[in-house]
């Protein structure tokens, strides 16, 4: 122990920066430093001799032992909390060793104290929040080639905690060679220049999935040395792939709104626009640049701006959650655009309203026609409801009145409930029926129907007089409708007076005309008797083909137009005008200034003035060319039909149970072929054709086509009203009525039996030839093969002569063999022939 | 090892000429005959030895147990891999070849007549040239 107690080791020892002592073996100080005693509390100056253990007060056996188990020989490293006279509890770190002297034995202790208070406490807070926050940490020792990974960490490689890491394992969960590379060379590049690092990488897990990671890596440093690199390592993998999910759904919504054909845009809570996309920017004449200036409260029409805010204030308020709107906006020129606006508001993860969707729809034109047609409806209302003359208007297939005027209901009584109960089968008295079933007729045919002199019947049961004109023509849903005027002729005196009332209604009221025109495509003319003066509606120009501008009307031109070898017809319409015939009714052709010829169906009246003088003659006019144009074609159709040598049938679908079909029509080469006539076919199945032998297979074919309404061909057995069978070639087209719903089927049946039969026969006749072929080729060739082989067998002249012979034998019989066989051949070949 | 030659035809002319071309062209000096295919699967079954393999001319159309009867009845087998099986047929039927295909025993399709150009080209197939040499 000499060594400490020189002046000098004392000295140096006292001055060293660390807390260090000298212990003898009787545990009392032979040298401390300056730190020791600061950190221990010793102010004594007395202190060497002292007994050290006396700083451990009750513990000071424990650590008496300790110092024994040193004095043996070994290390100790130990970290304790210490109690200062203070009560300050400071936590220190001991390295404890044996001193020896120069002949090697253990003359005392080193002991070296360290406070590492602060440390532990930054250690343990970090612990903490590593724990928090999940996030793992690891470290490489350099000077020890040690790897250590913390819990976390492990549990973030999804490696067992019983895992020790080494330096040339510790990357393997990392998924590629070429991250595994990066991470390797960040550490190095750490090591070397002591640069932090920060990489996200991709790691596959115990169970083969994918995991994003995070490993962040920085030096420590001793002495300008870096002696570790230790970072964090963080879980990255929900956020990495919410990430990309939210791109992904981004760039969706993005295309979505960039290239909707509906305007759309992204609002602020205060009107201002975020984002618009182009197909909005179109509608609003405005480009991206501009929009994104203003509020939509800008743009919007003064009238509708107090409804969308109100609407937008509900979606905040939470009372709605999007809402529908027609509102103007003021287009970039100026005008007015109408939209469809549908807008929803978008929150943010605080439930606080982030922004409104809005899409926008431009209805301009819709808008447009829709107020055009309202304004029209309106005018025509008026006048329907407030006109003298009495208009009704009825269901064509029930005959149920569907609407009327007030004219109307006076003269028959009724109220206005009472008469939308009504049909007019229960106003016509039974003896004008038959009046009535040929106005029916007459609509189908022509359009149109009258004048018809009958009576109706009154709500208290008396008769009153009418004259009916009326025309077909269909609602807004293509139902028909007659639209038909009633005048009534009770009063003789009246009745001149309400006819010139019609008269004015129908000639000077534009609207009735144009309803005419539109409605009936009816052309209206009149020609004074006297004064020859003469009106054409504008639809008479438009049948006759003339220029209005160009030609005024009159009686020559109209003549002048109508065939030379029509004019007797006209003339024979006009004078049953004059007698009084209200069945005027007549067609005849015109030639038309392009020479053109067009069929003209007429009605027309006289008018007379109170003595009863004609003063004038009206005409309504009606292009029937394409009605006769198409009787032709029909008729040209019709005679195909029944000189075909095919079957036809025509069956018609009943439109509650689209399945069933009855025959409404066959021609002639049906009953031929299957033996039915027309009586005995109409009305019933198409079924009664089908038999037991019938095609399964081919008849659901059929079936299904038929519910899906397309055309079908099958070939299958039919049955004959006798009972015999016959196969035919059924090729079905579905018939569309005008409205473009399938009524009919049209069936075209061809008799296949011959060419069954012949199939039949060409396939049996194959059959044989195919089994002359296998008999050739494998019967056939054996005695061939055989007599070949054995003249082989002679020909070789190494062969032993005394089996000649028995060679020769085998040939005759081999050729006999063939023989039979050829015969055979022969005879299976006649079979076929014959 | 040596090579066991057997003919299996019901055609006693085919045997005539295949036995004596057999030993002639030195592929076997006593060749086994056998008119279908159940008796030369019974030799097998009875006779077999672990020293010899077997080249079998096969014909297909036989009474009793035919050619195809026959290769299956083999399959079960526990030598059947030291069986090479020629079939020979009086009519190469494309058919017939596709279906030979499916038994691994078969090296080869010959159509009768076996001229002395096919049986020296029997003893040139790569699996049994070597019993030649």
């Amino acid at each position: 122990m000499k060594n400490f107690d020189t002046q000098t080791s004392h000295q140096f020892i006292a001055k060293a920066n660390i807390a260090i002592a000298f212990i003898d073996t009787d545990f009392c100080y032979r040298a401390l430093s300056d730190k020791w005693k600061i950190l221990f509390e010793i102010f004594d100056q007395t202190i060497l001799g002292s007994n050290h253990l006396e700083l451990f007060g009750e513990e000071s056996n424990q650590w008496k032992q300790l110092y024994e188990k040193v004095l043996t020989g070994k290390f100790k490293k130990v970290e304790a909390p210490f109690k200062k006279n203070s009560g300050i509890v400071r936590w220190l770190n001991w390295d404890i060793q044996p001193y020896f002297n120069d002949f090697g034995e253990i003359t005392g202790i080193y002991l070296q104290v360290e406070d590492t208070t602060d440390r532990k406490k930054n250690d343990h807070l970090l612990q903490e929040i590593y724990e928090v926050a999940n996030v793992g940490g690891w470290e490489i020792d350099f000077v020890n080639n040690a790897v250590y990974f913390t819990d976390i960490a492990k549990q973030i490689f999804e490696i067992p905690t019983d895992f020790e890491p080494t330096i040339d394992n510790y990357l393997f969960r990392i998924k590629t060679e070429t991250d595994k590379q990066l991470i390797a060379n960040a550490v190095l590049n750490t090591k070397n220049n002591g640069l932090s690092f920060s990489h996200e990488v991709l790691t596959i897990t115990e169970k083969k999935q994918d995991k994003w990671i995070k490993i962040n890596g920085k030096a420590v440093l001793d002495k300008d040395m870096c002696v570790r690199v230790f970072g964090t390592l963080e879980d990255i993998d929900e956020q990495k792939k919410l990430a990309a999910h939210v791109q992904k759904s981004e760039e969706q919504f993005r295309g979505a709104f960039e290239n909707s054909a509906i305007g759309m845009a992204l609002i602020k809570p205060d009107g201002r626009w975020i984002e618009v996309n182009n197909s909005l920017c179109n509608i609003l004449g405005y480009t991206k640049e501009e929009l994104l200036q203003f509020k939509f409260q800008d743009i919007t029409h003064a009238d509708d701006i107090h409804t969308d805010l109100q609407y937008l204030q509900d979606l905040i308020d939470g009372v709605r959650e999007s809402y529908h709107l027609e509102k103007r906006y003021i287009h970039k020129n100026g005008h007015v655009i109408w939209a469809l606006l549908g807008v929803s508001l978008v929150h943010d993860q605080q439930g606080n309203p982030l922004h409104f969707i809005s899409q926008v729809k431009d209805i301009t034109k819709t808008k447009e026609t829709e107020q055009r047609i309202l304004a029209s409806e309106q005018k025509f209302r008026t006048l329907f409801k407030l006109s003298p003359v009495a208009f009704s208007i009825n269901d064509l297939e029930t005959g149920k009145y569907i609407d009327f005027n007030d004219a109307f209901a006076k003269d028959i009584g009724y109220t206005n409930t009472e008469i939308y109960a009504l049909s007019y089968w229960d106003v016509i008295p039974k003896e004008y029926q038959e009046i009535e079933i040929n106005i029916l007729n007459a609509l189908s045919k022509t359009g149109h129907f009258g004048p018809y002199e009958l009576e109706f019947t009154r709500k208290d049961g008396s008769l009153y007089p009418v004259l009916l004109n009326g025309v077909k023509i269909k609602d807004s849903e293509g139902k028909d409708i007659i639209w038909t005027v009633v005048q009534n002729l009770a009063d003789i005196k009246q009745k001149g007076k309400e006819l010139s009332l019609l008269n004015d209604q129908i000639s000077r009221s534009n609207y009735r005309l144009k309803a005419a025109q539109e409605i009936g495509k009816l052309g209206y003319w009149e020609l004074n008797i006297q004064t020859k003066e003469s009106f054409w509606s504008d639809e008479v120009y438009r049948i006759f083909g003339i220029d209005k501008s160009s030609y005024a009307a009159s009686y020559d031109l109209f003549y002048k137009m109508i065939h030379p070898e029509d004019r007797n017809e006209f003339h024979k319409g006009r004078r049953a005008a004059l007698s009084g015939m209200s069945s005027n009714d007549i067609e005849y052709r015109i030639v038309c200034p392009d020479n053109s010829i067009k069929f003209v169906y007429q009605r027309m009246s006289v008018v007379y003035d109170e003595d009863r003088n004609p003063i004038r003659f009206e005409g309504i006019v009606q292009d029937i060319t394409m009605q006769k144009k198409g009787e032709h074609h029909l008729k040209v159709l019709e005679s195909v039909i029944i000189n075909l040598t095919d079957a036809v049938v025509i069956t018609e679908v009943n439109p509650t149970a689209p399945d069933e079909q009855r025959i409404v029509y066959v021609n002639d080469s049906f009953t031929k072929m299957t033996g039915y006539t027309k009586d005995e076919v109409i009305g019933k199945s198409p079924k009664i054709l089908q038999g037991p032998k019938s095609d399964r297979n081919e008849l659901d074919r059929l079936k299904k086509s038929l519910q899906r309404w397309e055309p079908c061909e099958i070939e299958t057995v039919n049955y004959k009203k006798n009972g015999d069978t016959f196969w035919i070639n059924f090729s079905v087209s579905p018939v569309a009525n005008q409205n473009g719903n399938y009524t009919h089927w049209i069936a075209i049946e061809r008799d296949v039996t011959e060419r069954k039969k012949y199939i039949q026969e060409i396939e049996d006749q194959n059959k044989k030839l195919r089994e002359i072929a296998w008999t050739q080729s494998h019967v056939l060739r054996a005695p061939v093969a055989k007599i070949m082989g054995l003249v082989n067998l002679l020909n070789d002249t190494t062969f032993v002569e005394n089996n000649t012979t028995e060679v020769l034998n085998y040939i005759t019989s081999s050729a006999t063999e063939l023989d039979d066989i050829i015969r055979k051949i022969v005879y299976t070949t006649e079979t076929i022939e014959n | 090892m040596s090579l066991q030659t057997l003919l299996v035809d019901d055609d006693k002319i085919v045997i005539f000429l295949h036995k004596t071309m057999v030993v002639k062209t030195g592929i076997s000096t006593q060749p086994l005959v056998f008119n279908d295919g159940k008796q030369a699967l019974d030799f097998l079954k009875a006779q077999y030895s672990e020293e010899n393999a077997y080249l079998i001319l096969l014909d297909i159309n036989m009474p009793i147990m035919n050619g195809w009867e026959f290769l299956d009845a083999i399959q079960q087998l526990s030598y059947a891999h030291k069986l090479y099986i020629i079939m020979v047929t009086s009519s190469v039927d494309g058919a017939d070849k596709e279906m030979a295909k499916k038994y691994p025993q078969v090296i080869g399709f010959i159509e009768k007549p076996i001229d002395l150009n096919k049986w020296k080209s029997i003893k040139e197939i790569p699996v049994i040239a070597d019993f030649f040499i």
